[in-house]
């Protein structure tokens, strides 16, 4: 009798774990706290309220791979950021920035610019499934890009030219 | 094509002239459509038009346009047509488009048209948008700037709906970009001569004879089919003897990347090339006369490179042979004459027979070399090679650093490149210093990707520590330095992570002596380490001292190096542990330190000794 005892509890356990689902849900605000910051980073921003204490972000962002692609989109922001200044380039409704107004680049430098924005987007999309990857949840990469599309519009400096919802370029 | 008429034709008749003399033509269309294009108001007047029995002529009319595609709705235009001779004259002039002008005239007599275009100052993306309503383009094909473009057309209709067109296009003046390509045509006019024939199903191209004085003077042959499929059944391209200068200049830079080592380029010599494409194979051919390259910022050059490189689709027999008689890397590393053979087939490069550069005294020899798959997934190659002892007292003096003695040589068992990733077997041993590094079980992963992913374990053996210290700042230190660097991780070149670990070798046979300012730099490497002596004094008084053993390690993790010496202390560890009165010792309190703040201190060492 207690043998059936027993065997109906360990029974009942195992049925009670083999039924327990645990649901991990997308951070959402830390995800937008941990995309400020690397946009702090990459466009040199100091105009941040300093109260964003960013050791509280529940969101991993730093991993030999990210800092190496955050350091080449610092580098290239220098670069860049002329061209986000007079409006050739703008900042796309998905997370990436596309040469919206190549009358106004140079046409001697049309093709650098063309150059860097590819290589912007490249390194943005790696971004983005990297700190995915080392969050353990590959498949936040769409979550992780949705934050930074916002994030990088909300961020941008007066005057620089986003495309809203709708896929109309706005300026800021 | 939709046409939507409305149909107005009346001419009146001026009584005060001759008959059918000084009519008032008017013609009008409501709206036409050609290619979903709308046109409206569509308006032709000439209001003194001749007509006889040889001649209708309209010297003064004028043409009226609503539409999107051109900037002025009222064009002029005159024309004539000769009744008995068919002779038809047409001209238009100050035609309004993409923020330009355009004359044309054309004349035609027994199907043969004969059409003259100068367009003036035209904005090339409104032309470019202009044609795409028309005509289906790539996508990502792209024109912009200004030109001036003169066009001389000869037009045939012959049997068989065969047209045959001759003629000359000049473009006198602008900036073109058709993406990557860019041209800036300001100095010499760039002139296109063609040739060809146009069937339903078929284009000749008997010639297209592309020139820029002393700049450029390519010609093309060709025959493409036009089913349903495009296909090119044979294409011959030949680029006379050209100054590579004039063509680096004119062409090839404004196409490379800002950041590229090849950007900023001073060229001398000639160059010719060739191409030819049948649908079974295909042969590229260029050749190098005399040719000097030169990096504006001395990073490399060469001279006097002379050779032919060539590629085939599928046949050996083809090889390319390059030699040069001199050349440079780094401002001031001389290399020597040389030559290197290989073959280009397909998608495979293979040296042909091994690689032997001198450097110096030295060389750097590649047994073999070959790589296959290039430019596609599956890329795959391998290496073989050495490093010929080279004085490093020569390179010493050629860096103008504190001369050095000893040699570096190396050997590469065999290097294999698969799956975007380089092995290498064996040993990588390079002799300097008097002692030997030695790398084994190297590898870097997405050598060609983003970002770049080396491991490797490192063996340091009996490095002489007086030939190491002295072409740096830092201070001499006599002995000798053995160690490892293990697990050697690097992300885009930089460390992730490794443990080393670096000391005086047990059976050390050199003397042990260190100066004040090493020890002074030592000090200043880590915030917190102690120098213990019987007096501070005594530090100042002399300038070298005995020591037993030095030695320093490094394990790092997550951005911290946590530090070890050559022995315990009570609080902390030796990282000099002295010897002989007066007695030095360098202790290291602090066992955790953040890998670039230290990497900073290193540098601020660095800049501080050298001033």
């Amino acid at each position: 009798m207690i043998f059936y005892i027993r065997y109906i509890s360990l029974l009942s356990l195992g049925l009670l774990i083999s039924c327990v689902t645990i649901n991990v849900y997308f951070p959402a605000a830390a995800a937008e706290q941990a995309a400020d910051q690397i946009i702090n980073k990459v466009w040199n921003d100091k105009t941040t309220n300093s109260s964003n204490n960013y050791n509280d972000i529940n969101l991993e962002i730093s991993s030999p791979t990210s800092t190496a692609l955050q350091r080449k989109m610092t580098a290239r922001h220098k670069k860049l950021k002329k061209y986000y200044n007079n409006g050739a380039i703008g900042i796309t409704n998905n997370a990436f920035i596309m040469l919206r107004s190549p009358m106004k680049v140079a046409l001697k430098k049309r093709n650098h610019v063309n150059q860097l924005v590819k290589a912007e987007n490249k390194d943005r999309l790696q971004l983005y499934a990297e700190i995915a990857l080392i969050n353990g949840h590959p498949e936040w990469v769409e979550n992780i890009r949705t934050i930074f599309a916002s994030r990088w519009i909300q961020r941008a400096s007066q005057g620089w030219r986003y495309q809203d919802n709708q896929g109309t370029w706005q300026r800021k | 094509m939709k046409l939507l008429l409305l149909f107005l034709f009346y001419f009146y008749l001026n009584t005060s002239l001759f008959a059918f003399e000084n009519l008032h033509l008017k013609f009008k269309i409501a709206e036409l459509n050609v290619s979903q294009q709308d046109f409206k108001n569509i308006k032709l007047e000439c209001k003194n038009l001749q007509y006889t029995t040889q001649l209708i002529n309209c010297s003064n009319g004028y043409l009226h346009i609503s539409s999107d595609l051109i900037d002025k709705p009222i064009i002029k235009l005159s024309f004539s047509y000769h009744l008995k001779t068919q002779q038809l004259k047409f001209n238009i002039e100050q035609l309004a488009i993409a923020d330009g002008k355009i004359n044309i005239q054309v004349k035609s007599i027994n199907n043969n048209w004969q059409t003259k275009l100068n367009i003036h100052n035209i904005e090339l993306t409104q032309l470019l948008n202009i044609i795409k309503k028309f005509i289906d383009l790539p996508s990502d094909f792209t024109m912009a700037g200004r030109s001036n473009l003169t066009i001389n057309l000869n037009t045939k209709l012959q049997q068989g709906n065969k047209v045959k067109i001759q003629g000359l296009i000049r473009l006198n003046k602008g900036e073109i970009y058709i993406d990557p390509i860019y041209l800036n045509i300001n100095k010499q006019p760039l002139n296109m001569a063609i040739d060809l024939s146009l069937q339903p199903k078929k284009l000749n191209i008997h010639n297209l004879h592309l020139t820029q004085k002393n700049i450029l003077d390519l010609q093309t042959n060709a025959y493409f089919k036009l089913e349903d499929k495009f296909a090119i059944e044979r294409l011959s391209i030949k680029l006379k003897p050209t100054y590579i200068k004039k063509l680096y200049d004119n062409y090839i830079q404004a196409m490379l990347e800002e950041d590229s080592i090849f950007n900023q380029l001073k060229l001398q010599g000639m160059i010719k090339a060739q191409l030819n494409w049948q649908s079974n194979k295909r042969h590229a051919l260029i050749k190098l006369y005399n040719i000097n390259v030169e990096d504006q910022k001395k990073r490399f050059g060469i001279n006097k490179l002379h050779g032919k490189l060539q590629w085939h689709s599928n046949s050996q027999g083809y090889a390319s042979h390059l030699h040069w008689s001199n050349a440079y890397i780094a401002s001031s590393i001389k290399l020597g004459r040389s030559q290197l053979r290989a073959s280009l087939i397909k998608n495979k490069i293979k040296l042909l027979a091994p690689f032997y550069q001198p450097i110096f005294d030295g060389a750097i020899k590649i047994q073999q070399f070959h790589l296959n798959n290039i430019g596609m997934e599956n890329m795959n190659g391998q290496l073989r090679g050495e490093i010929k002892p080279i004085s490093l007292s020569k390179i010493s003096t050629a860096l103008d650093i504190p001369k050095l003695n000893g040699n570096i040589s190396g050997k590469i068992p065999w290097l294999n490149y698969r799956n975007q990733a380089i092995n290498i077997g064996g040993r990588l041993k390079m002799r300097i210093f008097d002692g030997e590094i030695i790398a084994h079980h190297l590898s870097i992963n997405n050598l060609l990707n983003n970002i770049p992913e080396l491991k490797a374990n490192i063996k340091i053996n009996k490095l002489n520590l007086k030939t190491l210290t002295n072409i740096t700042e830092f201070g001499e230190i006599q002995g000798q330095l053995s160690g490892y660097v293990r697990k050697l991780h690097l992300i885009d070149w930089q460390p992730v992570s490794f443990d080393a670990h670096f000391a005086n070798p047990l059976d050390d046979a050199i003397r042990h002596r260190i100066s004040q300012k090493a020890i002074q730099n030592l000090s200043n490497l880590s915030g917190n380490l102690a120098v213990n002596i019987f007096s501070n004094s005594i530090l100042k008084v002399f300038e070298n001292f005995y020591y037993k053993r030095l030695g320093w390690g490094c394990r790092l993790r997550k951005g911290i190096c946590h530090m070890s010496g050559v022995g315990a202390t009570k609080k902390g560890y030796y990282i000099v542990q002295g010897g002989r009165l007066p007695r030095l010792d360098v202790i290291g309190y602090n066992k955790s330190v953040d890998w670039n703040q230290l990497l900073n201190r290193i540098k601020s060492i660095s800049n501080t000794s050298l001033h």
